[in-house]
């Protein structure tokens, strides 16, 4: 309520100067409800008032029910993004393979069965003085050894999405996660022992899994180079 | 007129808010322009004009309760259509002036009242400008636009009216808390 002028010098406050006039008021409208029309707006009037009335209001509910699909979309997006990051199983059902990074290992899985086969690869690109030591390969998986020399050694694998995937990774310092060629990929980083670079190709269903006694650039040069 | 009427409020919700206030109000707005005018056209014409006040000044009411809406229609319906029929009739009052000397002979006359009283026996003009300021809490702007009035009249309006009411009340006899 707005603060009014100090009745000083009145013999009544604004508090009951207010109960009086609401008195009044009320009087007031109590008196006209009781009087019954003899006539009241024409029929053309209350015609065109009634046609804008209703247009206003459909546009109205019109309106108001966009704004609730909206909302309702908004949030069902945001409950979806919610349960794609914090549950694997929707991200399963989504995306069709799933990384979970535990503390001791990395667990890889696909949902459903891989289509196409093995994929075959070409490498495109070696450190220098690495030559191929064992070539394996059946209806799944294909395998690479590489000696650089006595003591530098890699082994590139290819296998198509399948069953879970599991890598302990105790042994590693950092695991990054990168794209490699548009596919997702995560490094594993050890000052003690191999790194290693696994890169998930979706559109051929095959993972390239690298374990090498490689610096992390020639790592990812090496999975670059891979197509 | 009521299209471009409604297209003054900005927004659809607005709009339909005020379809709505309409609906509920129209029958009270038309029943209380009757009671002052004859003709059904004078009273759509009133009741017209009174919209197009109500759509420029429709977020006041927000913050008021179902009966304040109510007074403010009828007060302000009442003013609109007394305006018209004092023009069809071509009465002029130089209303303030004219109400005191009449109040101040009441005053005279009856002695010590209450406020409730007192209230009652003052000028419809007088009644509806204290209630529009203290009752519909309305600023002395507010009452420019509604009485139709500069902002010195209203201003000396409001103090006729409370002065007529401490006149009736008689000071000695006649204090309320």
């Amino acid at each position: 309520m707005m603060p009014k002028e100090d009745l000083a010098g009145y013999p009544f406050n604004a508090a009951a100067l207010r109960t009086v006039c609401t008195n009044y008021a009320d009087g007031l409208v109590e008196s006209i409800e009781a009087v019954s029309l003899d006539f009241g707006p024409s029929e053309a009037y209350k015609k065109t008032v009634c046609n804008l009335m209703d247009n206003s209001l459909r546009k109205a509910k019109r309106h108001a029910l966009y704004r609730r699909v909206g909302t309702i979309a908004a949030v069902f997006i945001l409950l979806l993004g919610t349960v794609m990051v914090t549950n694997a199983h929707a991200r399963e059902l989504f995306v069709r393979w799933v990384r979970q990074v535990f503390p001791d290992h990395v667990l890889y899985w696909f949902y459903g069965e891989p289509e196409g086969g093995l994929h075959h690869y070409t490498i495109g690109w070696l450190p220098d003085g690495a030559k191929v030591v064992r070539h394996e390969e059946d209806d799944e998986e294909e395998l690479y050894v590489y000696h650089c020399s006595d003591s530098v050694s890699f082994v590139v694998s290819f296998y198509t999405l399948g069953a879970y995937s599991n890598l302990d990774i105790e042994d590693y310092d950092s695991i990054e996660t990168l794209t490699i060629n548009g596919n997702a990929a995560t490094l594993f980083i050890s000052s003690t022992s191999t790194n290693a670079l696994i890169i998930i190709d979706e559109q051929k269903q095959m993972v390239i899994d690298i374990n090498a006694q490689l610096s992390v650039d020639d790592l990812i040069r090496l999975g670059e180079s891979i197509n | 007129m009521l299209a471009g009427l409604l297209m003054l409020l900005r927004t659809d919700e607005e709009r339909a808010q005020f379809a709505r206030f309409y609906q509920q109000y129209e029958n009270l707005m038309f029943k209380t322009a009757r009671q002052i005018l004859d003709s059904q056209e004078d009273c759509e014409d009133v009741v017209q004009t009174s919209c197009a006040y109500l759509i420029d000044h429709f977020d006041k009411f927000t913050s008021y309760d179902a009966r304040q809406v109510a007074s403010y229609l009828v007060l302000l319906i009442r003013n609109r259509a007394k305006d018209m029929r004092d023009r069809q009739q071509k009465i002029v009052y130089e209303d303030v002036e004219q109400y005191a000397e009449t109040v101040a002979g009441q005053a005279e006359e009856q002695g010590n009242v209450s406020l409730e009283s007192a209230f009652a026996q003052l000028p419809d003009r007088y009644k509806e400008a204290l209630t529009l300021y203290y009752y519909n809490d309305l600023s002395i702007k507010d009452m420019t636009g509604l009485l139709q009035l500069s902002e010195a009249a209203v201003k000396k309006l409001l103090q006729r009216s409370r002065d007529a009411l401490r006149n009736l009340m008689n000071a000695e006899g006649g204090v309320e808390e």
